[in-house]
């Protein structure tokens, strides 16, 4: 069951007429993206408003497609050196970013 | 960007203290080669140099890949421990795939086309990939269903 990513306090506004919905694929990736906001409040910030914006959109080294078979379809966004942002698009729905990972994991 | 070649402009140094302005405003256009008996110096741009010295670091990076495909291709084992290690997570197609983009990038950056460090953003990218903790394995196995690939 998804449900919806918090938006960080500082998030800029949207910079397009029809920005993406973010939501997390369960209730334990919600909890990691909150520790992510924790810790790096401004990183997340950022991280919130690209994938909002414009999340299928690379930045070398920051915010590109992973790659292996099993992964295709799948993004990560960098916050920090830290912090990663796993996410993908929804069949059928044009507007929605499911994430399947956000947290620490080095 | 390919740094110029070294010995356009020579200058002696006596002429650093007779003719700084000049030397130095042509130092930013392309390096001057300073003469000093055996032990010549040059005076360049910052972003030269670090090109130049990112290009050793990352010739010495394509002699370890190559060697780490030399001895998965003669079935001698991947590279345990060794830099490329993480190589060993991708099948033979993957492999593939990383090489040509690979080869992709490097003719890119030789043509200007690219900047050298999309070479490391690409290594980056893909050693990233091999990062899968247990908690996202899980959550892309329950959600192949709805995903777009």
């Amino acid at each position: 069951m998804s449900v919806p990513l918090r938006e960080p306090p500082g998030t800029a506004a949207a910079q397009t007429k029809d920005p993406h919905h973010i939501e997390a694929a369960s209730g334990s990736v919600a909890k990691g993206w909150d520790r992510t906001v924790k810790a790096d409040a401004k990183a997340a910030a950022r991280a919130f408003a690209y994938l909002r914006d414009h999340p299928f959109q690379r930045y070398p080294g920051r915010c590109f497609p992973l790659r292996g078979p099993e992964q295709r379809g799948v993004w990560q966004y960098e916050v920090n050196d830290r912090h990663r942002l796993r996410y993908s698009a929804v069949k059928g729905e044009a507007r929605l970013i499911l994430v399947l990972y956000a947290g620490d994991y080095h | 960007m390919r740094p110029p070649r070294l010995d356009r402009y020579v200058v002696k140094p006596t002429d650093l203290n007779r003719r700084p302005g000049e030397i130095l405003e042509r130092a930013g256009r392309y390096p001057v080669l300073i003469t000093r008996g055996d032990d010549p110096l040059v005076l360049a741009r910052h972003e030269w140099v670090s090109t130049l010295i990112g290009s050793e670091e990352r010739a010495a990076l394509l002699a370890e890949l190559s060697g780490y495909l030399t001895r998965r291709l003669t079935g001698e084992g991947g590279d345990e421990g060794g830099i490329f290690d993480w190589l060993s997570t991708f099948d033979d197609a993957g492999v593939r795939e990383f090489v040509g983009e690979l080869r992709a990038a490097v003719r890119d950056v030789q043509a200007g086309k690219l900047e050298p460090h999309a070479i490391d953003a690409l290594l980056h990218e893909w050693r990233e990939s091999t990062i899968r903790p247990k908690a996202y394995l899980a959550t892309l196995k329950r959600t192949v269903r709805i995903r777009r690939r």
